[in-house]
């Protein structure tokens, strides 16, 4: 999931915590602050300091100057036959190639683990704003080489497994990492095997939350209230906010396609995703955002005047229930009352739209891509293969 | 209200459009400096006419904000060219003016533009009483949520450079420079901001402006400043009869669009940038297409919606320095007011996108005639001169301070969105009572 997702869950649990949703509206507290930090710091860890400590055997860096696609298929297929012969894991990264500010000339990588070959080819050149050569209105820009050095087949020995992307493109930004992982007489493919790792692992958002309690405990004891008020209530929503936001972030990350390793330090493996979404899902992403945002104003509202919950939430009054969230009965129809008018109906007007949006909007066929392209005097996806 | 007010009104506010035209030729002048001169305009017109109705200089400042919305972004198209050697990633519609595209851009954009109109004529007055009730719920909430959007920013700019040094802190270091270099402008543009908000250094009668100074610091002037050394050379552009653009990306972009202008409408310091920051992650905006039209939805649902929460009755909602400025002379009150500028908004709305089109044309003929850089050039001096007027030589050092606080991301390549510290940071402190104690702590009071 996009960051904003980690982030906005880890709020959405510290928004469960009376402890937390009383000292905002009383103390000015930023007990709140700490889901969110929490809720995306195992990315944090990772793309700022895991990336940078993880140790690469090889690196793969084509010359711009004479771009050629043997050495990298080479290169990939070698580490897979060495991670086979040694018994030890290979680190394989492969650099971007940067031309400008703007463009970066792309390849991409193919372990076919069936045919056990590795296919690299040369690709066009992409822009930061992830504009591929080819569509659109950017040229599809091949280099100027010879035809065997824009495309390279390699083969290797060892049995391999390869459950991520089939197609790996080198692009914008960082380049891919891969870890190849000798496992059960097979090697194992693993992609940016530095992410989901320690930094997801469940253990640590344990140790961050102990860090919590003592901090806050100290802060409590400091300001006079005795050693009692080292495991006050303000101490333990610490420990919990910070615990949960950070499994938060693991437990959502789970329902893609990568898991994340759940048993640091006891074990390296990392577990496979659900499989019900994937990070850029657009669906996947607006519909957890917008159960966090809701969950988040749902408890703003719980903490709101009698009133303000009266006119968002009419079922108890219409019932003749009293009590506001005091009452138990009172409560109960107010949540069922929120999850139908705010959760449910919202969530369901958003998938019909979605379901019936290709029938009242059918998009671009791919005819008419072609003909755009034709327009536009740009080359066809099929040049390279073609003869 | 009767119909001579009303002609009156509706006239002035299309003044005040053609006025936001010709101001918006000047790359990176700000509405809201433009409002600042206007507010010394209307100060005099108020003295010299005691019995005028303020209703017509509100409508005249509303067509103004509203024209100003819609255009003020086409000279940046094409005055503005991005030079590869400042900038790590080039934006959407940077890239359309190398591709040509550069009209496409801006029609793109105003079509962002027009649904938000659209939006705003429409739903504001049917569901603005929701938004209300939604804002008087998070408003003991406020300062937090301004708190999360700073820790956000802070903990999800990710490193651009790869690493590819011999050591893991060699690589770190690669990685870091740009997110530590970011931080620095995020504390520098803080510090600056608590300095304004809790001392007034420019002279009294302006005070209500002391914040112009610095937004031209940080944005306008080292923007000018690159463009004036910037080195490249863009191709002429096709003024294309056609946009291509799917429903999918008009619906997608614009959705992105409204929920960030609306975003930055209830939250005080927020503004579009950050808030369409958020909203693109939120919504999973795709493509070049969609991101310049949510540009273009974001910021009239920003400038324009806020505005007319101004007016509505029963909400009176002041955000953002246009709402602001009028409240120093004009008090809304009835539901015919709140209508005649909702009539105003559409029409000067509808007016301004169809005057997109010549006003695109224009540009690019202007650029092709005369020297981008020496529009900067101008443009840069026009805003000094504004700042020194409304300001004085006060205004103008601390113009000068922030101009290099504001050309730190250009040079390396660092979020311009920490500049907003400036508002955030503040805001925050102010909204959760610590403004006082760190002022005093900074020995600001």
């Amino acid at each position: 999931m996009k960051g904003i997702g980690h982030f906005l869950t880890g709020i959405a649990i510290a928004s469960f915590f009376p402890e937390a949703m009383r000292g905002a509206l009383d103390e000015k507290s930023l007990m709140l602050l700490l889901g969110g930090a929490f809720g995306i710091l195992p990315d944090t860890l990772d793309f700022r300091i895991g990336r940078y400590l993880w140790k690469h055997h090889r690196i793969v860096t084509p010359d711009l100057n004479n771009l050629d696609a043997r050495p990298v298929a080479a290169a990939v297929a070698e580490s897979i036959d060495e991670a086979a012969r040694t018994g030890k894991a290979v680190h394989l990264k492969l650099n971007t190639l940067k031309v400008s500010a703007n463009y970066h000339r792309t390849y991409s990588v193919n372990v076919d683990d069936k045919a056990k070959t590795v296919t690299a080819r040369i690709g066009p050149l992409k822009t930061m704003g992830q504009v591929m050569g080819g569509t659109g209105f950017l040229p599809r820009s091949l280099p100027d080489v010879p035809r065997e050095q824009l495309e390279a087949v390699a083969a290797f020995k060892a049995d391999a497994v390869n459950s991520y992307h089939a197609d790996t493109q080198v692009a914008i930004f960082s380049g891919p990492d891969f870890a190849f992982v000798p496992d059960n007489g097979k090697v194992r493919v693993d992609f940016i095997p530095w992410h989901r790792t320690w930094a997801h692992a469940p253990l640590l958002g344990v140790f961050f939350g102990l860090l919590g309690l003592l901090v806050y405990g100290l802060v409590g004891m400091w300001q006079g209230a005795g050693p009692e008020a080292f495991v006050s209530s303000k101490a333990l929503s610490a420990f919990g906010i910070m615990t949960l936001a950070f499994w938060g972030h693991t437990l959502v990350d789970q329902f893609g396609v990568l898991g994340s390793v759940l048993f640091w330090p006891f074990s390296s493996k990392r577990s496979a995703g659900f499989k019900f979404t994937h990070a850029a899902s657009v669906m996947g992403n607006i519909t957890l955002n917008y159960i966090c945002v809701a969950i988040i104003v749902g408890n703003c509202l719980a903490y709101s005047s009698i009133d303000q919950i009266d006119s968002a939430l009419p079922w108890a009054s219409w019932l003749g229930l009293a009590g506001a969230n005091g009452g138990r009965a009172y409560f109960a129809v107010g949540v069922l009352n929120y999850l139908l008018y705010f959760m449910a109906i919202p969530l369901a007007l958003f998938y019909g739209a979605v379901k019936l949006w290709p029938k009242v909007f059918p998009g671009p066929t791919a005819e008419d891509t072609a003909k755009d392209e034709a327009a536009e005097g740009v080359d066809g996806p099929g040049e390279l293969s073609g003869d | 209200m009767d119909c001579g007010m009303i002609l009156q009104c509706v006239g002035i506010s299309l003044v005040g459009m053609l006025i936001a035209a010709a101001a918006s030729l000047v790359p990176g002048l700000h509405i809201y400096n433009v409002i600042a001169l206007t507010m010394v305009f209307v100060f005099e017109v108020k003295e010299l006419f005691p019995n005028m109705d303020m209703m017509v200089l509100t409508s005249f400042m509303v067509g103004l904000v509203v024209g100003f919305s819609m255009l003020f972004t086409i000279s940046s198209q094409f005055f503005q060219p991005c030079d590869d050697s400042s900038r790590y990633i080039m934006l959407p519609h940077e890239k359309f003016l190398f591709e040509r595209r550069g009209h496409e851009a801006v029609l793109l954009s105003a079509v962002g533009g027009m649904v938000a109109v659209f939006f705003i004529s429409v739903a504001i007055p049917i569901f603005g009483t929701y938004f209300s009730g939604l804002r008087k719920i998070l408003t003991p909430h406020l300062y937090w949520i301004i708190g999360a959007v700073m820790v956000f920013l802070l903990m999800t700019e990710w490193p651009k450079d790869p690493g590819t040094g011999p050591t893991p802190l060699k690589k770190m270091f690669d990685g870091w420079g740009a997110l530590l270099m970011g931080y620095l402008c995020f504390v520098l543009s803080g510090l600056l901001g608590v300095f304004t908000f809790f001392r007034t250094t420019v002279p009294v009668d302006s005070a209500f402006q002391s914040l112009m100074p610095v937004f031209v610091g940080l944005f306008a002037i080292p923007s000018q400043i690159t463009t004036i050394l910037a080195g490249v050379r863009y191709p002429p552009q096709h003024v294309a009869k056609s946009a291509e653009v799917y429903a999918e990306d008009v619906v997608r972009g614009s959705a992105s669009g409204l929920l960030a202008g609306s975003f930055a409408s209830m939250i005080p310091a927020m503004t579009p940038g950050p808030a369409m920051l958020l909203s693109g992650h939120a919504t999973v905006t795709g493509g070049d297409r969609q991101f310049i039209i949510g540009g273009g939805a974001g910021r009239m649902m920003y400038y324009v919606g806020a505005l007319l929460f101004f007016f509505m009755p029963g909400v009176f909602l002041r955000r953002g320095g246009a709402a602001i400025n009028i409240s120093l002379v004009f008090v809304p009150e009835t539901d015919a007011q709140f209508y005649l500028v909702t009539g105003i908004i559409a029409l000067t709305g509808a007016l301004s996108f169809l005057l997109v089109f010549g006003y695109s044309r224009m540009s690019i003929w202007i650029a092709r005639k005369v020297n981008y850089k020496w529009i900067s050039a101008l443009g840069m001096a026009i805003m000094a001169a504004l700042v020194w007027h409304v300001t004085e030589w006060q205004g103008l050092v601390i113009m000068t301070t922030a101009t290099f606080i504001g050309l730190i991301p250009n040079y390396w390549h660092t979020r311009r969105i920490n500049l907003l510290a400036v508002l955030l940071v503040p805001m925050f402190l102010s909204l959760s009572g610590l403004g006082g104690d760190v002022a005093q702590a900074l020995g600001i009071f």
